[in-house]
């Protein structure tokens, strides 16, 4: 199975020297020497692999779960649970790709556990910290007004559909990317981000305070 | 253009490929467009920075630091580890530790592979991991630990010791084969030296000899069990004792709130910490566990959004159990705080009422909610579920 684009473009371009040739082989021998390492249990190795992925992880994650403190939690148990499954790992998608999987399938399942909860829990208010830091306060409230009502919008997709439009449309992920993420294939991904671009276009363009940023959407 | 075109460019689109037949792409279709722009717009408002702080960086050391401990060593990741707030991290690591005085013996080379999985990856180098079905047994040299629910548990036969994660087991000890036995629990340790008995992460009960039960933090004896008699924890005891434990736990970087004056043997997780996890125990279920938590914050000062949401927890506990009328109950209890946040019970109420087919009692809730927050959020469901029942808006 191919290496996903993102992580492919290094590898894909051609090597300027034969030292450089040299250093990426090293690299490859580095990273699969870390990954026989991750896989006996060894601590140093794992630490530094899940440093290296932790922030991307991170980022998913809040644009999963959309709350500070559940995405925290997610992390912690997409991280454990990376350190306690490593030695099933087959190597036949990136590690990054990997681990982003395990962290939908919590997050996913976090948001079947959340739904029960909304009865007192709904809406949830968005913490600053998802915000650009840098807008002053006024603006920081209309922005969190603007991302708490697309939450809401978000929120009402089915989890397999906001997953997918949120590892493309804000992740940047390929559709092969993100079926190797979510263990679909390629069509059912499509499909699962087109019935969610449709029905999320639908919601906003009804949505006064949103409908602004779809101007020109027509489908 | 059409679906097809939007699909076939979409890659080069969103994951930053843009070629020139993308680029035409989303300069003709509209659809295609304005989702690219709403996607700008979001990133632009979640912000992008790449910078991370050192604030940032303690805490995903503390975070991966916590999933090794978490995975790999369940006696002290009892004690220090969060996942989903540390009480579910003690749920997952509230792993039985047998120090198991077994000498040099290994184990049986005979397992009982029929229902029990060999599962070496999740443990130790030095310990083997097993799950055993309800009903299968496993020999560790002369102990027999046979699983009364689904267990978990790893051997580590270099420390003797036998740490079981979940589940309950019976283990089964011949007389004077391993002197000094002994069974460690989050909250309890349990001194045998040959007998039978069944151990789960709160209750002991003893099938053959005797066994006696200490604190595990503080080493007082609680009990001294004689054959057919059982002993079970005190959920809220259980609490402050794994809370304790959690608050020595030598994790790198405990939980603010947690984190105890140099020298302190014992801190008590802030209200806010046991609320929190207890909010994640019901959402896995456990409501027990939940119910020990909030049993704890009993004696605790707590702020009215505090005890609000204590016992709104209640009540959802209450609801998860199926005990829909103690749930409405216990909402109607809550909405009585004077927290700002007690209008969301009041309306909890309300609408489990309506939703367990009370007509009567619903319509007077929801008109009591609208009457008292003739503004609150949640008055457009409240009308609209008082005009499904017949009631005036």
């Amino acid at each position: 199975m191919p290496l996903p684009q993102r992580e492919q473009q290094g590898a894909a371009d051609p090597p300027t020297s034969d030292r450089s040739a040299e250093a990426d082989d090293s690299e490859l021998l580095d990273e699969q020497a870390l990954i026989e390492a991750c896989r006996r249990g060894d601590r140093s190795a794992l630490a530094r692999v899940l440093g290296q992925h932790i922030r991307v992880l991170e980022r998913v994650v809040l644009r999963m779960v959309w709350d500070k403190a559940d995405a925290e939690d997610v992390l912690q148990q997409t991280l454990t649970t990376a350190v306690e499954s490593f030695s099933r790992f087959r190597g036949e998608s990136a590690i990054q790709t990997w681990l982003i999987g395990i962290a939908v399938g919590i997050s996913r399942n976090h948001s079947r556990m959340q739904k029960r909860r909304r009865v007192y829990h709904e809406p949830a208010p968005l913490p600053n910290a998802l915000l650009a830091s840098e807008a002053s306060a006024e603006q920081q409230a209309h922005d969190r007004a603007l991302l708490e009502r697309l939450q809401r919008h978000l929120s009402l997709l089915s989890p397999k559909r906001r997953e997918v439009w949120v590892l493309h449309v804000l992740e940047g992920r390929t559709i092969e990317e993100i079926a190797q993420i979510v263990g679909a294939n390629q069509f059912t991904t499509k499909s699962r981000l087109f019935m969610a671009r449709k029905e999320l276009r639908r919601r906003l363009r009804h949505d006064p305070a949103l409908s602004p940023m779809l101007r020109g959407g027509n489908s | 253009m059409n679906a097809r075109d939007c699909a076939r460019y979409s890659d080069q689109i969103f994951a930053g490929q843009l070629g020139p037949e993308g680029a035409r792409h989303l300069s003709e279709c509209p659809a295609c467009h304005s989702e690219f722009e709403l996607a700008k717009r979001v990133k632009a408002l979640l912000g992008e920075s790449d910078e991370l702080t050192p604030t940032g960086a303690r805490r995903h050391r503390r975070l991966i630091n916590t999933a090794l401990l978490q995975a790999a060593a369940p006696t002290s990741t009892a004690r220090g580890v969060r996942r989903f707030g540390w009480p579910t991290a003690l749920a997952a690591a509230a792993g039985v530790a047998l120090l198991a005085g077994l000498g040099t013996l290994l184990p049986d080379a005979v397992q009982k592979q029929s229902r029990a999985v060999h599962a070496p990856a999740k443990a130790l180098p030095s310990e083997t991991a097993y799950e055993l079905a309800p009903g299968a047994q496993q020999k560790l040299g002369s102990i027999t630990v046979s699983a009364e629910q689904p267990a978990r548990f790893s051997w580590d036969e270099r420390a003797s010791r036998l740490t079981l994660n979940s589940g309950a087991v019976v283990v089964d000890l011949p007389p004077g084969a391993v002197p000094g036995f002994h069974v460690l629990c989050p909250s309890f340790r349990v001194e045998v030296t040959g007998t039978r008995f069944r151990v789960d992460q709160s209750s002991v009960r003893v099938e053959r000899g005797g066994v006696r039960v200490r604190s595990r933090s503080t080493q007082q004896l609680l009990a001294e069990l004689e054959v057919g008699k059982t002993w079970t924890i005190v959920p809220a005891a259980a609490a402050l004792e794994v809370s304790s434990a959690f608050a020595q736990a030598d994790v790198p970087e405990a939980p603010p709130d947690v984190q105890a004056a140099p020298g302190a043997r014992k801190v008590r997780p802030a209200p806010a910490e046991l609320l929190r996890s207890a909010r994640n125990r019901i959402a896995h279920k456990d409501v027990a566990g939940a119910r020990s938590l909030l049993g704890a914050l009993r004696t605790s000062e707590l702020t009215p959004e505090q005890r609000l949401e204590a016992d709104s927890l209640r009540a959802e506990a209450d609801l998860v159990e199926g005990k829909s009328r103690a749930a409405v109950d216990g909402y109607s209890a809550a909405a009585r705080s004077p927290a700002a946040q007690a209008e969301v019970a009041e309306f909890a109420a309300a609408r489990l009422e309506a939703e367990r087919g009370d007509p009567s009692r619903a319509q007077h809730l929801l008109q009591q909610y609208l009457e008292r927050h003739p503004d609150g959020s949640f008055r457009r469901e409240a009308r609209a579920r008082l005009r499904q029942l017949g009631g005036a808006p």
